[in-house]
C-alpha cells in the first residue's frame, strides 16, 4: 500500500471490476483526498458508475483492493463501512406512501441496527439531516408527492442521516430539470464547504462537474484519461479524446470555471488529434 | 421525535376497530351453528362452567379451538405475505404464488397417502422443508425477483407441477383418503381441535414476534438493494433469512389446515391501503389482525352458509379473496410492473 | 423463414413420423415398424393388425399429433402476447374451465364412455367461458389488459375453478376415478369418435393461429412501438388471446388438461429458432406434437412394464403423468440457466 493510499480517505489500488464476467475497469488506481469534491465523468460505458460502486463496496473487484481510511474495505464489517461512507445510487425509488421522515429515518440503520429503538442521538441526526437539506417542512408528507428536486434533497437527507464523512453520489442530477439540478448541486457544495464532507459524484454534465468539483476524473473504456482540477481537465483536446466531440472551452465570467461548448462530432476515419 | 401523528393515530384506530371486529366475529363463531346460543348462554358456558354437557363440548371442544386456530392461522398467513412482498419488493409475492404453499401441501399429501410415520407435532418441520424447497425453486428459476411477470409465471408453473404431483398421489390413494386429501387441496378448518391448535401454537408464539421484529429490515430492503447495502445491510443473507421466516410462518398452517389461499396475498394490501403507508412497523401488526379477521369470517361463512353441509374455508378465501385482490390491484399493478 | 427454422421444422417432422410409427407399434399387441407400415398401407400381415392399427391406434396417434400442435401453437401465441417465454396455455384459464364444466356435466349423469363428442363440447365451452372471464377480470381501469394483470387473472380464475371443481367432486366422488385421469390429461381410449369431435376445430384454429404470426411479431416489440406501426394493440391482443384460448380449449376438450407441453415446446422452439413468430409458430406446433406423441409412447411403455407392483392405471398410464414429470427437468434447466 502506497503512502498516498494510506493518506487518502478512499482509494482504489490496481482494481479490475465489472459485472458477471465482463470487465469494465482494468488495473485502475485512484486516491480520493479528504475534504474534496471529486467528479467522475465520461461517456456511457466508460466505467464511472462501476468505479463509484466499487469504491462504495457495492461491487467486489475481480482483482486489486479498495482502501477506506487506509484499511482494506473488503475486510471491514458492513456496518462499520456504512458508518464511514454513504451511497446514493442512481434513480432511487421510495415505496409508495412512505413519508419523508420515515424515509430519512432509515439512514440511522447502521447506527441503530435492526432491532434497537431510535435513541436521542438518532433523532438529532435525523433533524439535522432534514435541516441541512431544507426538507424539515416536508417531514410528514409522502415522498412521492414532492417535486423532483425536493425528492432528491430528501434522498440526500437519508444519506446525511447516516452521519458519514464520505458521500458517494451516482448521477444525483440526471432526470432533474435544470432548476432542481442547481438546487441539488448547491446543496452538495455547501455540504463540502460548510461541513467538510468528502464527496465523490458521477456526473453526466461536464459543465456542472467543472463548476462544482475540486477535481475531475475523466474515464473512457475503463481507463482514467485525465485527472486534475477542472481547468486542467476540461480542455478541447480532452473533450475530443474522451467524448469524440469537438468543443470550444471558455471560462465562465461569473464562476471562473471552464465551460464546454460542443459544436460537432468527430467522424470515424479522422485521425484522433492525440 | 419527528412526530408522525397521522400514521400512528390511524394505526391505533385500525387496531381498535379490528380487535372489536374480531371480538364480534368470535362471538358469532361461538354462538352460531347447531345449536345456536344466546350471548347469555355463551357467557354461562365460558365463564360460569354451566350449560348442558353436549353444548359445552360443542362450544369448548369444537368451536373454540377452531376459532383460535382461525385467528392464529390468519395472522401467520398475513405476516408471511407482508414479509415476502416486502423482501422481494413485489406486490404479488405470496406463499401460494411462490410455490411455498404448494411444496408444503405435497409433503402433507405424501405423509397422508403413503402413511409415512411422522408424528403429528413434527409434521410442520417437514412441510417447512417442502415449502422452502418449492419457494427456492421458484425464486432461483425466476432469477430476477423484481420482474413480477416472470415471478408469477414461474410460480404458476411450479405450483402446477406440484399440483400434478398431488393429483398423482391422490390417484394412488384409497377412496377414504381421497376425501381427506381434497380437503387438503383446498384448505379447511373443519374438525380441528385443541390437538391441532397445539401443533400450530408454538410456531405462532415464536413466529409472530419474530415477524414483527423484522420491520426495520423490511423497511430498509424496500429502498432497493444498493441503498440497503450502502446502509450496512448484508442484503443476500438477510433476504434468505426473511424468506425462510416467511416460509416458516405458513409451514404449520399448511400442515394442519392445508393450503388456504389468498389471505396471505390480500391482508398486506388491505393493510397498506388502510394505513396509507408501506412502513412495515405498522403494516405487520395491522395485516396480522386483518388476516385473522378475514380467515375467521371466511370460516364462519364456510360453516353457516350451506348449513348443515360445510364448505371448506379455502374455497371461500379463493372465491372472495381472489377477486377482491384483483380489484385492489387494478390501479396498482398496471403502474408498477415492468 | 430462416435456415435454422427450416432445419428444425424438417427434423422435427421427421422425428414426428418416427415417433408415430413407434406409437402405432406399442401396446398390448406389439408390432414392429414393418408390420405397422404394412397395416397402414392396407397390406397387413393379419386382419388383427389392421384392426388394431386402424381402429385403435391410428386415431389415438392422430389426436396426439393434433392436440400437441394445438397446445404448441397456443403456447407460442401466449408467449408472444405476454412477451415472456414462460407463458403457457393454462394461463388462459382454459384447462381449469374445461375440467370444471366436464366435472359438472359428469356429475349430472354424463359418462365418459358416451360418444366423446358431448364431453368435448362441454369442455370446450367451459374453457372458452373461463378465458372470457379471465379477460374480463384482467381489464384495467382504462380498459386495457397488460400481461401482468392477465397472468394474475389467469391464476386467479384457474384457482377459483379448481376449488369449485374440488368442491363438486367432494360431494360426488363416484365421478372421481374417471375424472382424475382427465384432469391430468390422457389419450386412453381415444378413437375415431373423438377425432371427429376434434378435427373441425383444429382445421379452423391452426391455420388462423399460424396466420397471426405477423401481428404477434409486432406485439412483441412492445405496446408503444406496435401502436406506432399501426397495430390496434388492445384489439390485437384480445384477438390473439381468443385464438390461443380456442386452440387450447380444443386440445383440452380432446385429451384433458395435459400440462407442461404447451410451455416446454414453445420455449424450446424459441431457443432453437429465435423470436420471429413466423418461425416459432410452426416450429412450436411440430415440436410440441413431438413431445406429446413421445410422452404417450413413454406412457404406454411404462404401462406395459410397470415399475410398481400395483398400478391403479390398469387402463394405461395417462400421458399427462409423463408430461407432468417433464416439469422437473424443465425447472432444473431453468435453474441452471439462472446460475450462469
Amino acid at each position: 500500500m502506497s503512502d498516498a493510499t494510506l493518506a487518502a480517505a478512499l482509494a482504489a489500488e490496481r482494481i479490475s471490476a465489472g459485472y458477471h464476467r465482463r470487465t469494465v475497469l482494468d488495473d485502475l488506481s485512484v486516491g480520493i483526498t479528504r475534504g474534496t469534491v471529486t467528479a467522475l465523468v465520461g461517456p456511457n460505458g466508460s466505467g464511472k458508475s462501476t468505479l463509484l460502486k466499487t469504491l462504495a463496496r457495492l461491487l467486489q473487484p475481480h482483482t486489486g483492493t479498495v482502501y477506506l481510511d487506509g484499511r482494506a474495505i473488503a475486510r471491514m464489517p458492513t456496518a462499520t463501512v456504512a458508518r464511514m461512507l454513504a451511497v446514493l445510487p442512481q434513480g432511487p425509488t421510495a415505496p409508495a406512501g412512505l413519508t419523508v421522515a420515515e424515509l430519512v429515518e432509515q439512514g440511522r440503520y447502521p447506527h441503530a441496527g435492526p432491532l434497537r429503538m431510535l435513541r436521542r442521538q438518532d433523532h438529532i441526526a435525523i433533524s439535522e439531516a432534514l435541516a441541512l437539506t431544507n426538507t424539515a417542512q416536508f417531514a410528514d408528507r409522502p415522498v412521492d408527492s414532492l417535486s423532483g428536486g425536493e425528492r432528491q434533497r430528501v434522498w440526500l437527507a437519508l444519506a446525511l442521516a447516516q452521519a458519514t464523512p464520505i458521500l458517494l453520489l451516482d448521477e444525483p442530477t440526471t432526470f432533474l430539470d435544470i432548476g432542481h439540478q442547481i438546487e441539488v448541486l448547491d446543496l452538495v457544495r455547501s455540504l463540502n464547504r460548510n461541513h467538510g464532507k468528502t464527496i465523490i459524484m458521477v456526473l453526466h454534465d461536464l459543465n456542472h462537474a467543472a463548476r462544482y468539483a475540486d477535481r475531475m476524473i475523466a474515464l473512457r473504456t475503463g481507463q482514467i484519461i485525465a485527472d486534475g482540477p477542472p481547468v486542467a481537465v476540461l480542455t478541447p483536446t480532452l473533450v475530443e479524446r474522451v467524448f469524440g466531440v469537438r468543443a470550444t472551452v471558455l471560462i465562465d465570467p461569473i464562476t471562473g470555471a471552464p465551460v464546454c461548448l460542443p459544436y460537432g462530432v468527430v467522424s470515424q476515419g479522422e485521425p484522433a488529434p492525440c | 421525535m419527528i412526530a408522525q401523528p397521522r400514521h400512528a393515530l390511524r394505526a391505533l384506530a385500525l387496531t381498535v376497530t379490528l380487535l372489536l371486529g374480531l371480538l364480534v366475529i368470535g362471538m358469532l363463531a361461538l354462538q352460531q351453528g347447531t345449536p345456536t346460543l344466546t350471548p347469555g348462554q355463551l357467557g354461562a358456558i365460558l365463564f360460569a362452567g354451566e350449560g348442558e354437557r353436549l353444548t359445552r363440548i360443542v362450544v369448548l371442544e369444537l368451536r373454540l379451538p377452531r376459532l383460535a386456530l382461525g385467528i392464529a392461522s390468519g395472522a401467520l398467513l398475513a405476516l408471511s405475505g407482508v414479509i415476502l412482498q416486502d423482501t422481494l419488493r413485489n406486490p404479488l409475492a405470496g406463499p401460494e404464488l411462490l410455490g411455498i404453499t404448494g411444496g408444503a401441501a405435497v409433503i402433507v399429501g405424501a405423509i397422508t397417502i403413503f402413511r409415512l410415520p411422522a408424528p403429528a407435532a413434527l409434521v410442520p418441520w417437514f412441510t417447512l422443508a417442502g415449502g422452502l424447497a418449492g419457494g427456492l425453486v421458484v425464486l432461483l428459476a425466476a432469477q430476477s425477483m423484481r420482474s413480477t411477470l416472470r415471478l408469477i409465471l414461474v410460480g404458476a408453473s411450479v405450483t402446477a407441477f406440484l399440483n400434478a404431483l398431488l393429483i398423482g398421489m391422490i390417484s394412488l390413494a384409497t377412496q377414504n383418503d381421497v376425501n381427506l386429501l381434497f380437503l387438503f387441496l383446498v384448505g379447511s378448518l373443519a374438525n380441528r381441535t385443541w390437538a391441532h391448535l397445539a401443533i400450530v401454537l408454538p410456531w405462532a408464539l415464536l413466529g409472530v414476534p419474530a415477524a414483527l421484529l423484522c420491520a426495520r429490515l423490511l423497511n430498509v430492503l424496500q429502498l432497493g438493494d444498493d441503498l440497503a447495502a450502502g446502509l450496512g445491510l448484508a442484503v443476500a443473507p438477510v433476504r434468505l433469512l426473511l424468506l425462510v421466516i416467511g416460509a416458516a410462518l405458513v409451514a404449520a398452517v399448511v400442515a394442519v389446515c392445508g393450503p388456504i389461499g389468498w389471505v396471505a396475498l390480500l391482508a398486506p394490501h388491505l393493510a397498506r391501503r388502510l394505513l396509507a403507508t408501506p412502513n412495515a412497523a405498522y403494516v405487520l401488526p395491522i395485516a396480522a389482525l386483518i388476516g385473522a379477521a378475514l380467515l375467521t369470517s371466511a370460516d364462519l361463512l364456510a360453516r353457516l352458509v350451506l348449513a348443515p353441509t360445510e364448505l371448506p374455508v379455502g374455497i371461500w378465501t379463493t372465491l372472495l379473496g381472489g377477486p377482491l385482490l384483483l380489484i385492489l390491484l387494478r390501479s396498482h399493478v398496471g403502474v408498477r410492473h415492468e | 423463414m430462416n435456415r435454422r427454422a427450416r432445419v428444425v421444422l424438417a427434423s422435427g417432422s421427421l422425428l414426428l413420423m418416427v415417433l408415430v410409427v413407434l406409437h402405432l407399434g406399442v401396446g398390448s399387441v406389439s408390432l414392429t415398424p414393418g408390420e405397422v407400415l404394412r397395416a397402414v398401407l392396407d397390406q397387413a400381415d393379419q386382419p388383427l393388425h389392421r384392426q388394431i392399427v386402424w381402429d385403435l391406434r391410428l386415431p389415438r396417434a392422430m389426436i396426439a399429433i393434433v392436440a400437441g400442435a394445438l397446445l404448441g401453437l397456443a403456447g407460442a401465441l401466449l408467449q408472444a402476447i405476454m412477451r415472456n417465454p414462460l407463458a403457457e396455455p393454462g394461463l388462459t384459464g382454459v384447462s381449469a374451465g374445461g375440467v370444471f364444466f366436464a366435472v359438472l356435466w359428469l356429475t349430472r349423469g354424463g359418462t365418459m364412455a358416451e360418444p366423446g363428442r358431448t364431453l368435448a363440447l362441454v369442455a370446450l365451452a367451459g374453457g372458452l367461458a373461463a378465458s372470457g372471464l379471465v379477460v374480463l377480470m384482467a381489464r384495467g381501469p382504462s380498459g386495457n389488459t397488460d400481461p401482468v394483470r392477465l397472468v394474475l387473472a389467469g391464476v386467479l380464475v384457474s384457482s377459483i375453478l379448481s376449488s369449485a371443481t374440488a368442491l363438486v367432486l367432494l360431494r360426488n366422488n363416484q365421478a372421481l376415478g374417471s375424472i382424475l385421469t382427465w384432469m391430468i390429461g390422457s389419450l386412453n381410449g381415444r378413437v375415431w369418435v373423438h377425432w371427429e369431435a376434434l378435427w373441425p376445430w383444429a382445421a379452423f384454429a391452426l391455420p388462423v393461429g399460424l396466420l397471426c404470426a405477423g401481428v404477434a411479431n409486432a406485439l412483441q416489440l412492445g405496446d408503444p412501438i406496435a401502436a406506432g406501426i399501426g397495430v390496434p394493440v388492445e384489439r390485437a391482443r384480445l384477438a390473439l388471446l381468443a385464438i390461443a384460448a380456442l386452440l387450447a380449449a380444443s386440445a383440452v376438450a380432446a385429451v384433458g388438461a395435459v400440462g407442461f407441453v404447451g410451455l416446454i415446446g414453445p420455449h424450446l422452439t424459441r431457443r432453437l429458432v429465435g423470436d420471429d413468430a413466423r418461425c416459432v409458430f410452426p416450429g412450436s406446433a411440430v415440436l410440441t406434437a413431438v413431445l406429446l406423441v413421445g410422452a404417450d409412447v413413454a406412457a404406454q411403455i411404462i404401462t406395459l412394464n410397470p415399475p410398481f407392483a400395483t398400478t391403479p392405471y390398469r387402463a394405461g398410464l395417462p400421458v399427462g403423468a409423463v408430461t407432468a414429470l417433464l416439469g422437473a427437468p424443465f425447472f432444473l434447466y431453468l435453474l441452471r440457466r439462472s446460475g450462469s
